[in-house]
C-alpha cells in the first residue's frame, strides 16, 4: 500500500531519465562542494589570520595616555575591575592580566651579544597562559619557580645564542652599567616577531627590576570571546570608567586588517550567493523539462482525481528528493576536496598549513536554505504544471 | 428506470481569436445502467459534450446533473474528487503512466481517492478485473512492454477500478485494429452487463454505434436526433 502517493509519483518520475537527473544532482553537489569549500576556507583563513593577530594580543587594553607625567603607571588595578565589573560582568572576558613591562638591554656575556628586548611580568586575574607561552614552548618548561628564572622568546635565543640553562643579562634602566643575571628556563617560539622579542620573568622581580610598587602595573590586557564584539564591549565599559586611564580596543588600531576580513566576508557572501543562485536555477531547468515531458501523464492524473495540490506536492517532492541527493552527495564532496586541499598544503613536516574551522551552525543553516531554494524552485515548476487542463489534452489527442 | 445524467440547455462557447459555438442548447437524460453512443463526425462537438458531462470542462450555460448533484456548482476540488469517485475515463490513447506497472497504473485512481478500504481486497479486485479484460499476465509489466490492446485494456481496468456508477469513453478504440475494437466493445457491454455501470462512448464509427443501446446524434454543436 501507498502512504504517501505524491512522493511515489514524484520518486518514479525523478528516475525517469535517470542519467540526466543524475546529471544535474551531480551539477548541484559540485555548486553546493564548491559553496561550502569557499566558505570554510574562508572561515578558516579569517580564523587563523585572527587567531595569529590577535590570538596573542589583547583586544581591549586600559593603559596609561601616552604624555602622562603623573600617571604613567597603573595604580590598584583591582579598582578598575570593580569598576568595569558595574557595567560588565568580568568573568565574561575570556582571560585579563595585569602587566608589566619595559624595555631593556640584554646581553650574552659568553659571546659578548646584545639585544633591545621586553622585560615581561604578568598577573594573570581571569584565564590562563595569555600569551600562549605552553603552547609555543620549543625548549625548557614553562614553570617559572624563582624570582632569578625566565622564559625568552626564539628571537633571542636565535640572535643572543642563549639555550637553556644559560644566563642571560639584563641592563637596568640607571645611569650606571648595572646588570642582573638570569636563569633561561624555557624558549618559546609564537611566529610573533614582537612577542619572540619577549623575556619573561616572574612578575614581581620584573615590578622590583623595573621600578614598580608591587600595586602597580604597566597595562591591563582583556581578551574576549569573540574579537569583533570589542568596539561594543569598549562602550559599555566607558561608561562609569572615571580613571585617567586610556581605554582602546584592537579595531581602533588595526583599521586595514578589518578592513581585509570584512572584504573578504563579503566576496565571500557574493560567491556563495550566486551559486545558490545557479543551484536553483539548475533544479528550476531540469524540472520545468519534467513537466513539460509529463503533461500528459499530469493531465491524466488530474482527470482521475488528482487536485492541484496533489500535483504541486509532486513537484515539490520531485525537487526536495533532487536537490537533498545534491546537497548531501555536495557534502561528501565538500570533505573530499577539503582533505584533498589540506594534504596539497601540508609543510615539510607534513603539518597542515591552517586549520579547518567548520561552522556547525552555518552550515546547517546554508544547507536548510539551499533545501529551500530547491523547494521554492519545485514551487515554481508546480504552477506551471498545475495550469494544464485534462480537457486540453484529451481535444488535443 | 433511474436517470444517471440529466443535461438541461448546455451551451458551451470557446473564447478565442473568435468564438466558437461547440455546442448550441443541448438537452437530454441518460438512464441507469445503459450504454449510450455519442455519435457525430469531427467537429460536432461531442468530445466537448463528454468533456463537460466528465467534470473536464465548464459549461457556458445551463445545468448537468449527475447522480442527482448539479456539477456546474462543484469547485475545483470538488470536481476531482467526483471524477475519481464517480466517473470512469477512458480515452483514445491509453494514457498510462510509463513509470508505474500496469497493476500500479489500474490502482492508481484507488490511490489517489485514498480510500479506507483493505489494499488486499482493492489489489484482488484489480486482478479480477484483469482476468475479465485478459491482461492478467502483464499486470507486473510497464506499459511500454505491453501490446497496444493490452494497454488500452489496462486503461478500461483503471476506469473500473473505483466502480464508477459511469464510464466515459472518448473514441476508445480510435487506436485499435478491427479485432481489439470489438474485444473493446464486447468488455463494455459485459462489464455493463455485469455491474450495471452507464457507459458513455463518444464516436464517430456508425459500427460501434449500432452496438450501444441509444445513439445521440450530433451535427454541429446540437442534437440531431436521439435513436
Amino acid at each position: 500500500m501507498i502512504k504517501n502517493l505524491e512522493f511515489f509519483i514524484a520518486f518514479r518520475f525523478t528516475k525517469y531519465r535517470l542519467i540526466r537527473t543524475l546529471i544535474i544532482v551531480f551539477a548541484i553537489a559540485v555548486g553546493i562542494a564548491v559553496q561550502f569549500f569557499v566558505a570554510i576556507i574562508i572561515d578558516s583563513t579569517q580564523a587563523n589570520l585572527i587567531k595569529r593577530t590577535l590570538g596573542l594580543s589583547p583586544h581591549i587594553t586600559i593603559k596609561p595616555y601616552d604624555n602622562e607625567k603623573i600617571n604613567d603607571k597603573i595604580k590598584n588595578p583591582e579598582n578598575i575591575l570593580k569598576n568595569i565589573d558595574n557595567n560588565f560582568d568580568v568573568n565574561n572576558f575570556k582571560k585579563v592580566i595585569y602587566l608589566v613591562e619595559g624595555s631593556v638591554k640584554a646581553y650574552n656575556f659568553k659571546n659578548k651579544n646584545d639585544l633591545n628586548v621586553r622585560f615581561v611580568g604578568i598577573e594573570n586575574v581571569i584565564g590562563e597562559d595569555f600569551y600562549g607561552i605552553s603552547e609555543n614552548l620549543i625548549k625548557g618548561n614553562d614553570l617559572i619557580k624563582n624570582p632569578q628564572e625566565v622564559i625568552i622568546g626564539n628571537n633571542i635565543y636565535e640572535k643572543l645564542g642563549l639555550d637553556i640553562g644559560d644566563t642571560i643579562s639584563l641592563k637596568k634602566n640607571t645611569n650606571k652599567d648595572e646588570y642582573e643575571g638570569f636563569r633561561v628556563i624555557g624558549i618559546f617560539k609564537s611566529g610573533n616577531q614582537v612577542l619572540d622579542n619577549y623575556v619573561f620573568g616572574e612578575r614581581a622581580k620584573v615590578q622590583d627590576f623595573l621600578g614598580y610598587k608591587r600595586d602597580e602595573y604597566s597595562s591591563l590586557y582583556f581578551q574576549i570571546y569573540n574579537v569583533f564584539d570589542s568596539d561594543k564591549i569598549k562602550k559599555i565599559l566607558e561608561q562609569n570608567f572615571n580613571f585617567p586611564y586610556e581605554l582602546s580596543e584592537w579595531k581602533e588600531s588595526n583599521k586595514q586588517l578589518l578592513n581585509g576580513l570584512s572584504a573578504q566576508s563579503q566576496s565571500s557572501f557574493f560567491i556563495q550567493f550566486f551559486i545558490l543562485i545557479s543551484i536553483g536555477i539548475s533544479i528550476l531547468s531540469i524540472l520545468n523539462m519534467k513537466v513539460v515531458e509529463k503533461y500528459k501523464e499530469i493531465g491524466v492524473l488530474k482527470a482521475i482525481g488528482m487536485n492541484n495540490s496533489n500535483i504541486s506536492k509532486i513537484f515539490i517532492y520531485m525537487s526536495f528528493i533532487i536537490g537533498f541527493l545534491g546537497v548531501f552527495i555536495g557534502i561528501v564532496f565538500t570533505f573530499l576536496i577539503l582533505s584533498l586541499f589540506i594534504n596539497l598544503t601540508k609543510n615539510e613536516q607534513g603539518v597542515p598549513l591552517f586549520n579547518l574551522v567548520i561552522k556547525t551552525e552555518y552550515f546547517i543553516l546554508s544547507m536548510l536554505f539551499n533545501l529551500f531554494v530547491v523547494i521554492f524552485a519545485g514551487y515554481i515548476s508546480s504552477r506551471k504544471a498545475i495550469k494544464y487542463e485534462p480537457s486540453k489534452i484529451i481535444i488535443g489527442n | 428506470m433511474k436517470k444517471i445524467i440529466e443535461v438541461k440547455n448546455l451551451v458551451k462557447i470557446y473564447h478565442d481569436k473568435v468564438d466558437t459555438l461547440a455546442l448550441n442548447d443541448i438537452s437530454f437524460d441518460l438512464e441507469e445502467g445503459k450504454v449510450y453512443a455519442i455519435y457525430g463526425q469531427s467537429g460536432s462537438g461531442k468530445t466537448t459534450l463528454l468533456n463537460i458531462l466528465g467534470g473536464l470542462d465548464s459549461p457556458t450555460s445551463g445545468k448537468v446533473i449527475v447522480d442527482g448533484e448539479d456539477i456546474s456548482k462543484l469547485n475545483y476540488k470538488e470536481l476531482a474528487l467526483f471524477r475519481n469517485k464517480k466517473i470512469g475515463f477512458i480515452f483514445q490513447f491509453h494514457y498510462l503512466i510509463s513509470e508505474f506497472t500496469i497493476l500500479e497504473n489500474i490502482l492508481m485512481p484507488f490511490f489517489i481517492g485514498k480510500d479506507k478500504a483493505d489494499y488486499e481486497i482493492i489489489k484482488n479486485k484489480a486482478i479480477e478485473l484483469a482476468k475479465i479484460t485478459d491482461i492478467e499476465d502483464v499486470l507486473y509489466k510497464y506499459p511500454d512492454y505491453v501490446a497496444g490492446g493490452q494497454r488500452q485494456r489496462a486503461a478500461i481496468c483503471r476506469a473500473l477500478i473505483n466502480d464508477p456508477k459511469i464510464v466515459l469513453a472518448d473514441e476508445p478504440t480510435g487506436n485499435l485494429d478491427s479485432k481489439n475494437t470489438e474485444i473493446i466493445v464486447n468488455l463494455f457491454l459485459k462489464i455493463n452487463k455485469l455491474k450495471n455501470t452507464t457507459f458513455v462512448i463518444v464516436t464517430h464509427n456508425e459500427k460501434i454505434s449500432n452496438y450501444c443501446s441509444k445513439r445521440i446524434e450530433l451535427k454541429d454543436g446540437k442534437i440531431e436526433k436521439i435513436t
